[in-house]
């Protein structure tokens, strides 16, 4: 009889005597999963950039004396970073948003397609990425 | 034959309580083409009895021992322990809650599975012998009806991690696109009306990962989008 609330509390979906089993930290890692995730966090990095780009465009434009103070601030390290972090984002979200426009309309639906565009998604991020900072300094 | 392979075996026992943890384990590989299962039966024949999974055809049919092996999900029947890198590690199916060991509670998986009504819905009157498809239309099936429900690729998919109370998973989804896809099926406007949902379908975002752990070669991703473009088709 005493197994008798174990068992009633087991039946719960919920219950805290049943823990819940790993997941993001022990799943591998592979192309398509990565190429995701890099998706939305390269959005998430253009999106914070639209504050900044109209920051940037505004302070540019206000007075000569602004000009060349926003200017010798893009000129800086942190300046150069930030473009070549935003430029990164854009040219791997670029080149995978048409990876997944093709996908939705049905293109390379086999699965080595699937792993292989996923790759090249990459790929093109690292050279982009490699690209601008070579560009950039 | 006198090698060994080191494993690692998450273990949860209710009655203790208490963490789950990796229990270490040595194993002889005794037969050529030996499988993660034999090697799992080996630990529970021969060393330690209380480890519990979940087994039964030993030959990929039946879907039962979905487990995860070194960070990706599958059958451990038809997993050579060859290829594995060692220490070998196996855990339950992810993000599901585990009852002892590796055997976890699927009963969230299959209401999800029950809901899209994996059966064929027709009112038209049942033919004298049977409903007749071309075989055109039996290949649209290839693909789909293979499928056996081991939550394989359900359990591996983050959207379903962080959604699965509201996001089907790409088990579910596959098999409502199989009865869409199904020429005797009368009921497609039904089912693509409970579908349409920010949730239950338009989680996808295209991770795949149900792809890469889907024992059966099958390509739930690819049935997904086939669905949203069912459904976008609908519209214009």
């Amino acid at each position: 009889m005493q197994a008798t609330p174990q068992v009633a509390q087991s039946a719960n979906h919920r219950s805290p005597v049943r823990p819940l089993s790993p997941r993001s930290s022990i799943y591998r890692w592979r192309a398509p999963m990565l190429a995701s995730f890099a998706h939305r966090i390269s959005g998430f990095v253009l999106l914070l950039f639209i504050p900044v780009y109209l920051y940037l465009l505004s302070a540019l434009t206000a007075s000569p004396e602004d000009f060349l103070r926003v200017l010798d601030g893009m000129h800086s390290t942190v300046g150069r970073f930030m473009l070549w972090l935003v430029g990164t984002a854009l040219i791997y979200h670029l080149v995978n948003g048409i990876r997944f426009l093709l996908l939705d309309a049905g293109f390379s639906e086999t699965r080595e397609k699937m792993r292989g565009n996923a790759r090249f998604s990459l790929v093109a991020g690292v050279i982009g990425a490699l690209f601008l900072a070579v560009y950039l300094w | 034959m006198d090698a060994v392979i080191q494993l690692e075996v998450y273990r949860f026992d209710p009655e203790k309580g208490g963490e789950p943890s990796m229990q270490p384990f040595e194993v002889p590989v005794n037969k050529p083409g030996m499988k993660l299962l034999d090697a799992l039966n080996y630990i529970k024949w021969e060393l330690d009895g209380t480890l519990t999974y979940r087994r039964s055809c030993g030959e990929g049919v039946c879907g039962s021992d979905g487990m995860n092996i070194n960070g990706v999900n599958g059958l451990a029947c038809i997993t050579p322990v060859a290829g594995l890198k060692q220490p070998i590690k196996v855990r339950p199916l992810p993000s599901m809650q585990v009852i002892r060991d590796l055997v976890v509670d699927t009963t969230h998986f299959f209401d999800q599975y029950r809901s899209v009504k994996p059966w064929l819905q027709a009112e038209s009157p049942v033919p004298e012998h049977e409903r007749l498809q071309t075989p055109e239309q039996r290949a649209e099936l290839d693909g789909s009806y293979e499928c056996i429900l081991c939550g394989c690729c359900t359990t591996a998919c983050p959207s379903w991690w962080w959604n699965g109370d509201r996001f089907l998973g790409p088990a579910a989804l596959l098999q409502a696109d199989r009865w869409i896809k199904d020429s005797r099926d009368e009921a497609t406007g039904e089912r693509l009306d409970d579908l349409e949902d920010a949730f239950k379908l338009y989680r996808c975002h295209q991770i795949m990962n149900c792809m890469e752990a889907c024992p059966k070669g099958l390509n739930p991703t690819a049935a997904i989008n086939h669905l949203k473009r069912t459904l976008l088709a609908r519209k214009s």
